[in-house]
C-alpha cells in the first residue's frame, strides 16, 4: 500500500522532490523515489548533489529546502531517479573555524556515511582519475537478498577453529586455479578446501571500502606500485568493496558477497568481520575530504582542545566512538551487517579505542562497548576486540567485555612462540596460556571463550617465517626496513631465509607441527592465519600491509610441496573437533570436582603429578570426563612438550581403571607417522612411559 | 497477452529484452504478477539476445520464481556468456537450469 506522504510537493530544475523520511539514515528506496537522509549537527546548509553514474560532472545539485530539515537531520525524496544509474554526495556548507573543529568547505563533495554502496572503485587497482570532484561517490542498491532460509550460524564460541583470511589475498596467485581470482566469487571456490581443512570459521580481513590507492607509492626494491592492500582504512563502513567483486563493475558487489556467505553457511563455516572504527582515510589535518571531516568534523573525530586531531590510531585520525552520534553509526553499521549479511561475528581493529572518551581519556564503562554487548541484534554475534591501540593503551585482560567481547590474547602470542622457540623460564607462562589464560580473564568471571588464542595473524611473521628467519625483511616495503615488530620471538632452525638444507627444514616443519599441536589442545578459541597451514611464506616480510604481489598472496603450489603440514594441520584440526574434553568455556579446574579419579586438568613433568616449570619439558592431562559433550569422546589427553634440543623420557601417570595409553600424534616422526586418526590410535608399546624427541610434542589418548 | 510474459499450458514464457535493469524491471513485475496462483509449474526465460542484466534484472528473475511458485522450474535458454556469468557471481545459477534452444 502507497504511503500517502511521500508525494512532490516542489521541483528543482526538472526534478520532483518532496520532504524525507528522516529515518533511516541513507539513501532509501521508497514508492515513486529516493529517500536521502543525512545527520550535520554543525553545518548550516546542505545540498544533494546527483550524478549519472561516470559522468564528471553533477547533473543536478539540490539545497534541501529548510523546511526539509527536521533536528539535526535533512530529508528528501527526489522522484523518478532511476537508482542504478546514478551517484550522488553532499555538500556542506558551515563555518570553518580550526579551532573549533568546524572545517566545513562547500566547495567539497562529501561521501554519505551510510553508503550501501559506492561507485568509482569497482575494479581493483585502476588508477584513479585523481581530478574527480568526488572520488567515491555514494550509490543505492536494492537490498533484497534471496537467502534460501539463511541465519547465522550460531555455533558455540567453544566450538570455533577460526581461519584468519585476506579475501584478494586468498586465491589471486594463479596458483589458486579459480575462476575469478582474488575476488568474493573467487573465495567461494575455495569451500570445499575450508571444509576439508575443518575451519568452522573465516575471519575476513576488512571487506567494506577502502582505497587502495591510499599512501601509493613506488617500491625502491620492485620498482612496483605499492598499495593498500590490508586495507585497515575505513572510507565507507556500508559498502562492501567493490574491488573484491568480480562483478563490482557491474554493481553486483553487495549480491556476490552475500552470495559467498550464504555459500559459507551451507558448509557450516561461519564469517566473521574485520571492523576498523577506530579512524578512517580522511588522514590527518593534512589529509583529504572523503565524508566525515566535511559533513561534521567536530562530531566525528575526537579532536584537542585546539582543534589538532587525536592519533591514537597511528594514521592520523580517532574517530570519536564515544559521542552518541558516532556510536549511534556504529551500531547502525554492525547492525546492518549482522542482519542484511548474515555476518556472525565482528573483530574490532584496535578495539581499545573504543575505550576511550571524546577527549581521549580512557572510560572506566564506555558506552559504545557497553551498547554493543547488549544490543538485541547482535546478542549472538562474536564480538572480538584486539585489545589495544597505536598509543600505548593495552588491555589484554582488562578489556570491558561485558560478558560478551572476547579478546585476541597477544600474550597467548607472546607466551607460546617463545615456548616453542626454547628459551629459558618460558613454561610456566605457556602452560597459563595453554590452559585458558585464567589469570586474565577468570575474575571477571569470564571463561576460556574469552581467549582468541593464535600464534600468528596478518601482523607478523607468517608461521612458516616465525620459524625461518629471525629478523624481519621489509625493504620492499620502502620504509629502511624500520617497519613491523621487531619483537618476534622467531627462530630461523639455523638458517636465515629459505634454504635446501635438509635438516633445517626438518626442523621447520617440526616446529610448525608443534605451534599447530599446541594452539589446537589449548582451551580457548583457536585461530591461525590462511596459509600457514601449509607453510606459506612472506619471506620474511613481517608487515606485509602494502605488498599486492606475491609476497602476501598465498601460494597454493605449497599444499603439494608442503604435503606433510597440511596434512598434519588437518590431522590435529579434527583431533580437536573430536575430542570435546579441549573445548569448553570454563577454565579448566586442578581439582576433581567430579570424582572421576584425576582432576579435570593436570600437568606433569618428565615424572607424573611433578611439573618443573624451570626445563623445557613439561606434561598436560585432560581428564576425558570433564568433556563437555555428554555423550561424546571421553578419551584422556595427555601431550609431553619438549622444546630442549635432545630428546627426553617422560613417565606417565599410571590408573586403575583398565583404560591403556595410545599414540594419537608425534610432531617428531614423518609424514604418515606423525599422526594417528580417530580409532586408529596406536597403542603404546610401554604403558608407563614415552620418549620424546627434541623439540617434539608427543600427543596421547587414553581409553 | 503481455508484451514479454505469456502463458503456455502450465509453462511460463519469458522474453528477456536486450538489456534488463531498473528501468524495465517494474514492467516485467507487473507481467508477472497476472500469473500468479495460476498452477504454473516451469518458467522459461528466453534470453539470446540478452546482453545486460542488472541487478535489478536479476530480481526480475527472482521475482517469477518466488511468487509464481517457490517450487517451480526455472530454465533459462541460450544465455550469452556475460548473463551466465551474472547470475553465476550473485547465486542465481544455483537455482536456474541453463539450455539451449533444442532444450539441452
Amino acid at each position: 500500500m502507497d504511503r500517502i506522504d511521500i508525494n512532490p510537493t516542489m521541483e528543482h530544475e526538472g526534478f520532483k522532490i518532496g520532504p524525507g523520511r528522516v529515518l533511516p539514515f541513507g539513501a532509501t528506496l521508497v514508492g515513486g523515489g529516493i529517500n536521502f537522509s543525512i545527520y550535520t549537527r554543525n553545518a548550516t546548509a546542505c545540498t544533494l548533489v546527483l550524478f549519472k553514474s561516470g559522468e564528471e560532472s553533477p547533473m543536478v545539485e539540490i539545497p534541501f529546502p529548510e523546511s526539509f530539515r527536521l533536528g539535526d537531520v535533512y530529508s528528501m525524496v527526489v522522484f523518478e531517479l532511476a537508482f542504478e544509474d546514478i551517484e550522488y554526495g553532499y555538500r556542506m556548507d558551515g563555518p570553518f573555524d580550526f579551532s573549533q573543529g568546524h572545517l566545513f568547505d562547500k566547495k567539497r563533495i562529501l561521501l554519505d556515511p551510510y553508503a550501501k554502496t559506492l561507485g568509482g572503485r569497482s575494479v581493483w587497482g585502476i588508477e584513479p582519475n585523481w581530478e574527480d570532484v568526488m572520488a567515491h561517490r555514494s550509490k543505492i542498491i536494492a537490498d533484497d537478498y534471496d537467502w534460501q532460509g539463511d541465519k547465522p550460524l550460531e555455533i558455540p564460541m567453544e566450538d570455533l577453529v577460526i581461519y584468519e583470511c585476506h579475501v584478494r589475498g586468498f586465491t589471486k596467485h594463479m596458483s589458486s586455479n579459480v575462476k575469478y581470482a582474488g575476488t568474493f566469487a573467487g573465495f567461494r571456490n575455495k569451500i570445499p578446501y575450508l571444509k576439508e581443512l575443518g575451519v568452522n570459521c573465516v575471519e575476513l580481513m576488512p571487506i567494506y571500502e577502502f582505497d587502495e590507492f591510499e599512501n601509493s607509492r613506488i617500491s625502491p626494491t620492485t620498482g612496483e606500485r605499492l598499495l593498500n592492500y590490508w586495507g585497515y582504512s575505513s572510507v565507507a563502513f556500508f559498502a562492501p568493496k567493490a574491488g573484491y567483486a568480480a562483478s563490482g563493475k557491474n554493481d553486483m558487489e553487495v549480491d556476490e558477497l552475500k552470495t559467498l556467505i550464504k555459500h559459507l553457511h551451507q558448509n557450516d563455516i561461519e564469517v566473521i568481520l574485520d571492523v576498523v572504527f577506530n579512524h578512517t582515510a580522511e588522514g590527518n589535518e593534512n589529509g583529504p575530504y572523503i565524508s566525515f571531516r566535511g559533513i561534521d568534523n567536530k562530531v566525528y573525530y575526537m579532536l584537542t582542545p585546539e582543534g589538532y586531531y587525536y592519533n591514537f590510531s597511528g594514521c592520523g585520525n580517532t574517530l570519536n566512538c564515544n559521542h552518541p552520534i558516532v556510536r549511534n553509526m556504529i551500531l547502525d553499521c554492525l547492525r546492518y551487517w549482522a542482519s542484511e549479511y548474515h555476518i556472525d561475528g565482528f573483530r574490532f581493529d584496535l578495539a581499545s579505542i573504543l575505550d576511550r572518551n571524546q577527549d581521549g581519556s580512557p572510560m572506566q564503562n564506555p558506552p559504545l562497548l557497553e551498547n554493543l554487548a547488549y544490543d538485541p541484534i547482535l546478542s549472538r554475534c562474536k564480538l572480538i576486540a584486539e585489545a589495544w591501540d597505536a598509543d600505548g593503551m593495552y588491555q589484554v585482560g582488562t578489556f570491558p567485555s561485558w560478558g560478551h567481547f572476547a579478546e585476541w590474547n597477544g600474550k597467548y602470542r607472546n607466551s607460546i612462540r617463545k615456548f616453542i622457540k626454547g628459551l629459558d623460564g618460558s613454561t610456566s607462562d605457556a602452560v597459563t596460556r595453554i590452559l585458558g589464560s585464567a589469570d586474565l580473564y577468570s575474575y571477571q568471571g569470564l571463561g576460556t571463550n574469552s581467549s582468541i588464542n593464535f600464534i600468528n595473524c596478518h601482523d607478523g611473521f607468517t608461521l612458516m617465517d616465525l620459524v625461518s628467519y629471525d629478523y624481519k625483511h621489509n625493504d620492499a616495503n620502502g620504509e629502511d626496513n624500520r617497519d613491523g615488530s621487531n619483537d618476534n620471538y622467531s627462530w630461523n632452525c639455523g638458517y636465515e631465509g629459505q634454504t635446501d638444507d635438509y635438516d633445517v627444514a626438518r626442523l621447520r616443519t617440526k616446529q610448525i607441527k608443534n605451534a599447530f599441536t599446541i594452539i589446537m589442545l589449548s582451551r580457548g578459541i583457536p585461530m591461525f592465519l590462511a596459509g600457514d597451514e601449509f607453510g606459506n611464506t612472506q619471506y620474511g616480510n613481517n608487515n606485509a600491509y602494502c605488498q599486492d604481489n606475491e609476497i602476501s598472496w598465498l601460494d597454493w603450489s605449497l599444499t603439494e610441496k608442503n604435503r606433510e603440514i597440511l596434512e598434519y594441520a588437518k590431522n590435529i584440526i579434527a583431533f580437536r573437533n573430536n575430542h570435546s574434553v579441549l573445548r569448553g568455556n570454563l577454565h579448566p579446574s586442578g581439582e576433581d570436582h567430579k570424582g572421576a579419579g584425576k582432576p579435570e586438568v593436570s600437568v606433569h613433568g618428565t615424572d607424573p603429578w611433578n611439573p618443573d616449570y624451570g626445563h623445557k619439558t613439561i606434561a598436560l592431562m585432560y581428564s576425558g570426563e570433564y568433556a563437555k559433550d555428554e555423550g561424546g569422546n571421553k578419551d584422556d589427553i595427555y601431550f609431553a612438550i619438549n622444546t630442549h634440543w635432545q630428546p627426553h623420557g617422560f613417565n606417565l601417570p599410571q590408573f586403575d581403571d583398565g583404560k591403556m595409553w595410545y599414540v594419537a600424534a608425534n610432531t617428531d616422526k614423518n609424514q604418515g607417522e606423525d599422526f594417528n586418526s580417530l580409532g586408529s590410535e596406536v597403542v603404546l608399546e610401554k604403558q608407563n612411559s614415552i620418549e620424546v624427541g627434541d623439540r617434539s610434542i608427543i600427543v596421547l589418548i587414553r581409553k | 497477452m503481455g508484451k514479454y510474459v505469456n502463458k503456455f499450458d502450465k509453462s511460463l514464457m519469458i522474453k528477456l529484452d536486450v538489456r534488463v535493469d531498473a528501468s524495465l524491471a517494474p514492467v516485467y513485475m507487473d507481467e508477472l504478477k497476472e500469473y500468479t496462483g495460476q498452477g504454473i509449474e516451469k518458467i522459461v526465460l528466453f534470453a539470446k539476445d540478452t546482453e545486460y542484466l542488472s541487478s535489478a534484472g536479476i530480481r526480475v528473475i527472482l521475482f517469477a520464481k518466488q511468487k509464481i511458485s517457490p517450487n517451480v522450474e526455472v530454465y533459462l535458454v541460450d544465455p550469452k556468456e556475460f548473463v551466465i556469468d551474472t547470475l553465476k557471481l550473485t547465486g542465481i545459477l544455483d537455482y536456474i537450469k541453463v539450455v539451449d534452444e533444442s532444450g539441452g
